[in-house]
């Protein structure tokens, strides 16, 4: 078997008994057909006597080497004709393996086939002239046969040379046959420098063909006239839209062939095809042009643009199909048809040009004489005509460009093959759908989407009816570890992909992963082989779906709450006027409750943006500050409660309350008619005094941290104003002023060059020191910065701080305590404002005596700061400030945690406190009237979630804690939310910009019963790359690359990773906590606090359970 | 008192639905009233009741009797049906079922 001949079967198939005609190269076919007349005819004559011994292959080869020939061979010269005819018929075999004719029974009706062929082949025997004897005809063929053997013995020999030949020959054209030559001449066509160029010329999309067929028009036309072009060939590719390809020496002559064409665009270029790439542009992508009758295709563009299409049939000369769809007729025209002679113009117009296209509708007779009249629709045989249209069974019958069609990634779905399944009679049918079309393309797909987890059965092959988990797949074999058969159980089981699928059973609730539901979770009604049919949760229909496109639903009703860009429970901006605060979230529409209580149906786009209301602010029925994330209550009317979901205007405040069934627990109601929901409050503290009841004030505010408003009046000017600073970053950089105001992490600087004053990141800042060094900005903000500015209640608003770096230097920790958000301390006991502040102080406040021992910090720093709450330091030593180190003192509540604290560095311990601590601020209140030693039993408690024994004892003991106003509020940033044990276990949830190359680790993979890879990677790590969320643990996997190495790549389970813990000096991710999404290195690590090196504020404690390993990249 | 506090529960709760317990039907009995507490800051009382009350929550694989609501294909609205639940999907405020009458004894009944 030559080099051709083996070349040549690639070309066909890899399979040379492939009987299938879509792997056939297109013009191949087109070709082919062309002759099939003709040469079938000879070849059912040539069947008979055929040399039955003769090599299927053999047999094969030579055909394709005639094929080779014609095609080389181009337009043959007559004399030649006939033995190429000769040479034709050997042809047929192949032509049947590819077009499944008649001939393969040949051989068993021999006689039958014999008297046919005296008729069929009268046109034969007259253009040959011989006569119909049946012998003749034998012994013309065995001659022919053998002539055909002797010249394709030759043609061996020299085929190299014939080849070249026919290259030198036809070089400029030759390329179009790359597909069909021999490897030696295809590198020998590799276009050299010597060659012309290519140009690539930008044109009308969509008039590519036409303008090349302009240009060969042009060539012809002016090819003897004075200035004929000069350009060589032109081409374009379907592939390529836009663009078509022109063969010139250069771009000169490139300009002046396309120079007064209509759609090319020259001046976006005449682009030089560089040399290697001008191969590729040509090769021919053999899949291209697979187009079998009954096959799914789409139409590219018009009326029917995107429409689903059945192919049936395809022309001879390949580059149209006939195609049956659904028509779109618009029976509601525009124009009135007025006369029959206007009519067709009119309705042509209306048909195409009207913006909103009709419906897809079936041809219905009766329905379009109607609205066209019966004139307008002719009839023939089973077939009506309308509009030079051709309507079949309802459908329409239509030749389509193959250029015209989308032929690739169709994904057809169920609906739209629903469509097809109408019968002659017009009844729909469902039992006929063929979806084994569908199917066979769902099943390349299917592989990708099995995920470890996932329940599948196996539906054919040896393994047929195994159902079972999903462990692992590699390539396409998936590992199963078997369930629900006796013998197999808890075996693993290796069966290719594509002969598994996911399995539902009735009653499921299933999440569609994508297609046009995607999002839509239900409960399965039915599972029939592949497609589930759903009843979905929110439009209560039947929806059927391959199951491939299903997971498993994460806890009931959870649906997708996110549409477009916008989330459950969002402020959004209607109109101009409006507001609404989405409270249900459906497929592609939200169900909004305005300010007024009025619920609309929107969809995202009616959305002109989303508000933020985190800063806003409003005063409710008491004069108090009401935040988002308060729990209040209505004081009148209906008296519900809810937590602040949004604050619109200082007056619309959008409740939440997950108890209340309207509108999904969401309502809005006026800030002037709610209070401040104080749960604690009504706690009783027996033997203690209970100072919120001194304050009526203090019932609000305390269990959200919500801070009253009149602490906002009274809270003192921002220390920070009137400050000399430096702008340290930025284009201001350099620039020195004078703090004017401060605006949450703003402030606004008066510049002293220009007279300008400019908004500036606080970040951005540096105070400016007498002696012209520079210092940080908070150092002297002291204990006037305010919590309601940093927001016990709502550290969401806060900037970072860093709380440690004050410490550094040995400034007295009782310093930083001066920090104390709360100034209110001053007078402890007595001003009910004092209890109202979860605020450790308190308890000291009753050890030690109305002077809270922190409150007296007397530090040199201290006295300098203007604090217009310090009160002179007579205080002077309470116990807590003079026994850093000595617990006795500090307190009945010594906590063993405290002792083990330095002296210098008390504090980092104590800081992980009030983050495990799951909800300190409702425990806030009994930290007032509570005796102190309450908090310390508590304390040395690490993993304690009480938080109040965690913030008692953290502050209390350790007073050099320092402003809380900082830290306390980024850490207790998640417990204020309620979320960050969640956080902490979620991990996976994060996010992609969170969990990229975080490294984890391989936990529980050995864990007796629910082993995954036999535990192999237990203990090791890996970095994830990516992670499938789908909201449940069981079901979420990451994508993860197993260290050192990276070179094995799993799809695990989230719930046998753990975020790798890191170590000092450890780059890392934060993935919890008000910090979330940092990545920076570790510094070291305090007990439970990860001390975090942040460029821009220097030392930041972040809980170490949140932080993980990650690549830093 | 009781009077209030029985009828308030009465208007309440009956006719509601939990996620962990299902539709409460109807209240059948008042087991303690508790003693009711004064929340401080408002005039409301707080009273931790324990009451007896048939509950209806469905479970899988169980056959309920129901009436058609709503209606897709075949079945007749207001038709009495036997069904067996398959599935079941709890909301906070509602349970949604879903039934088959694909089985032997399912289906109309007269």
């Amino acid at each position: 078997m030559s080099d051709l001949d083996e070349f040549e079967r690639r070309e066909i198939g890899e399979d040379p008994d492939a009987d299938n005609l879509d792997i056939e190269a297109g013009d191949r076919a087109e070709r082919k057909k062309k002759k099939k007349h003709r040469r079938q005819d000879e070849e059912d004559e040539e069947e008979q006597d055929e040399d039955e011994d003769e090599d299927e292959d053999e047999d094969e080869d030579e055909d394709d080497e005639d094929e080779d020939e014609e095609g080389e061979g181009g337009e043959e010269d007559p004399g030649e004709a006939r033995g190429k005819k000769r040479r034709k018929r050997h042809k047929k075999p192949a032509v049947n393996r590819f077009l499944d004719l008649v001939a393969d029974v040949d051989d068993e009706e021999d006689d039958e086939e014999e008297d046919e062929e005296d008729v069929r082949d009268a046109f034969f025997e007259e253009a040959t002239g011989e006569g119909d004897d049946l012998d003749d005809i034998n012994r013309r063929a065995a001659h022919h046969a053998r002539f055909d053997r002797k010249h394709r013995e030759l043609n061996d020999e020299d085929l190299a040379r014939i080849a070249q030949d026919v290259t030198r020959r036809y070089r400029p054209t030759a390329q179009r046959y790359t597909g069909d030559m021999n490897e030696i001449p295809q590198r020998l066509l590799m276009p050299s420098v010597q060659d012309p160029n290519l140009w690539q010329i930008r044109v009308r999309p969509g008039k590519e063909r036409e303008i090349v067929f302009a240009l060969m028009r042009k060539a012809l036309d002016q090819e003897f006239g004075a200035k004929p072009l000069e350009i060589l060939s032109a081409f374009q590719r379907d592939s390529l839209p836009g663009m078509i390809y022109i063969e010139a020496r250069s771009s000169q002559q490139v300009a002046q062939a396309i120079n007064g064409l209509v759609g090319v665009f020259p001046s976006r270029g005449i682009t030089l095809v560089p040399i290697e790439e001008m191969a590729s542009l040509l090769q021919i992508k053999k899949k291209d042009t697979v187009v079998t009758p009954g096959s799914w295709v789409r139409i590219r563009r018009g009326k029917y643009g995107g429409d689903l299409a059945q192919v049936i049939d395809i022309a001879e000369n390949g580059e149209e199909v006939g195609l049956k769809f659904v028509p779109r007729i618009d029976l509601n025209p525009k124009d009135e048809i007025i006369s029959a002679d206007g009519k067709k113009r009119k309705l042509k117009g209306a048909g195409f040009s009207s913006a909103s296209r009709p419906p897809q509708r079936f041809f219905n007779y009766e329905e379009v004489a109607k609205v066209y009249g019966r004139r307008s629709v002719a009839k023939r045989n089973q077939v009506y005509v309308f509009n030079n249209d051709t309507f079949k069974d309802g459908y329409i019958e239509k030749d389509f460009k193959l250029s015209a069609l989308i032929l690739e990634n169709v994904n057809p779905t169920l609906d739209e093959i629903m469509k097809f399944t109408r019968q002659e009679d017009g009844a729909e049918n469902e039992a006929n759908v063929d979806l084994s079309i569908i199917a066979e393309a769902a099943k390349k797909e299917a592989i990708q989407v099995l995920q470890p987890g996932d329940q599948v059965e196996v539906f054919e092959g040896e393994q047929l009816g195994v159902t079972g988990l999903v462990e692992s797949i590699a390539n396409d074999v998936v590992t199963i570890r078997a369930s629900g058969v006796d013998d197999l159980e808890g075996q693993k089981v290796d069966v290719p992909a594509r002969s598994v699928r996911k399995r539902f059973r009735v009653g499921d609730h299933v999440k569609v992963m994508s297609g046009r539901n995607a999002d839509e979770t239900g409960l399965v009604v039915s599972v029939v082989d592949n497609v589930v049919t759903f009843l979905s949760d929110m439009t209560m229909q039947e929806v059927s779906v391959f199951s491939k496109d299903l997971r498993e639903a994460a806890e009931v009703g959870s649906s997708t709450n996110i549409v477009g860009d916008y989330e459950l429970h969002d402020l959004v901006q209607l109109d101009m006027q409006t507001v609404g605060v989405i409270f249900k979230t459906e497929r592609e529409s939200f169900r909004v409750l305005d300010q007024n209580g009025q619920i609309r149906v929107v969809q995202p786009h009616q959305i002109a943006m989303r508000r933020d209301s985190n800063r806003a602010i409003a005063t409710d029925s008491e004069g108090h500050e009401l935040r988002v994330g308060d729990n209040v209550k209505e004081v009148e009317g209906e008296e519900r409660k809810g937590q602040v979901l949004h604050i619109h205007q200082s007056f619309y405040v959008y409740l939440y309350n997950r108890e209340y069934t309207e509108n999904d627990g969401v309502f809005v109601t006026r800030a002037r008619i709610l209070a401040s929901l104080a749960p604690k409050s009504n706690v009783p503290k027996p033997g203690s005094v209970d100072l919120t009841k001194m304050n009526p004030a203090l019932r609000g505010g305390i269990a959200t941290g919500g801070m009253v408003g009149s602490q906002m009046s009274r809270g003192p000017r921002d220390p920070l104003i009137g400050a000399l600073v430096v702008i340290v970053k930025g284009p201001q950089k350099g620039l020195i002023g004078i703090v004017k105001d401060t605006n949450g992490p703003f402030a606004r600087v008066e510049l002293q060059i220009g007279n300008r004053v400019v908004t500036v990141d606080k970040l951005k800042l540096r105070r400016k020191n007498a002696d012209g060094s520079l210092g940080s900005l908070e150092k002297r903000q002291g204990g006037n910065r305010m919590p309601p500015q940093f927001g016990w209640g709502n550290p969401k608003s806060l900037p970072f701080f860093n709380p440690y770096k004050n410490n550094f230097g040995g400034t007295t920790p009782a310093h930083v305590t001066s920090r104390t958000p709360n100034p209110y301390a001053q007078d402890s006991s007595k001003t009910p404002a004092w209890g109202r502040t979860p605020n450790p102080y308190v308890q000291q406040a009753q050890q030690g005596g109305p002077k809270t021992p922190s409150w007296n910090a007397a530090s040199p720093q201290w006295s300098r700061t203007p604090n217009p709450y310090t009160r002179d330091n007579t205080g002077g030593r309470t116990p807590a400030w003079t026994a850093p180190n000595d617990p006795s003192l500090a307190q009945g509540a010594a906590s063993p945690k405290w002792q083990s604290g330095q002296p210098s560095w008390p504090a980092p311990e104590k800081w992980g406190e009030p983050l495990t601590a799951a909800t300190p601020f409702t425990a806030a209140t009994p930290a007032a009237s509570a005796p102190t030693p309450a908090a310390a039993p508590v304390y040395p408690d690490e993993s304690s979630s009480t938080g109040y024994g965690g913030w008692g004892g953290g502050m209390f003991s350790q007073t050099p804690a320092e402003l809380p106003a900082t830290p306390w509020a980024g850490l207790t940033d998640g417990p204020a939310d309620d979320r960050p044990s969640e956080d902490m276990n979620a991990w996976w949830r994060q996010g992609r910009n969170i969990v990229e190359k975080m490294v984890v680790d391989f936990e529980g993979t050995d864990f007796p019963g629910r082993e995954w890879l036999d535990g192999r990677l237990e203990k090791k790590q890996g970095v994830v790359v990516s992670v499938l969320d789908t909201h449940k643990e069981d079901m979420a996997v990451a994508l993860v690359d197993i260290l050192p190495d990276r070179v094995e790549e799993h799809r695990v389970p989230v719930k046998y990773l753990k975020p790798h813990p890191p170590s000092a000096g450890d780059y890392c991710v934060v993935f919890g906590g008000s910090h979330k999404g940092l990545r920076l290195p570790m510094m070291f690590r305090e007990s439970s606090v990860a001390m975090m090196d942040n460029e821009s504020v220097g030392l930041m404690a972040v809980p170490y359970n949140s932080v993980s390993v990650a690549l830093k990249e | 008192m009781a009077q209030f506090l029985e009828s308030k529960l009465y208007s309440d709760v009956e006719g509601t639905c939990s996620g962990q317990f299902g539709y409460i039907i109807a209240v059948v009995s008042v087991l303690d009233i508790g003693k009711g507490m004064v929340l401080p800051g408002s005039g409301q009382a707080e009273f931790v009741t324990r009451y007896r009350a048939i509950v209806f929550k469905p479970f899988k694989g169980e056959v309920v009797d129901g009436v058609v609501a709503n209606v897709n294909k075949i079945i007749e609205k207001n038709t009495k049906v036997r069904l067996k639940i398959v599935g079941t999907r709890v909301d906070a405020t509602e349970i949604f079922a879903i039934g088959t009458i694909k089985e032997d004894h399912l289906g109309v009944i007269e």
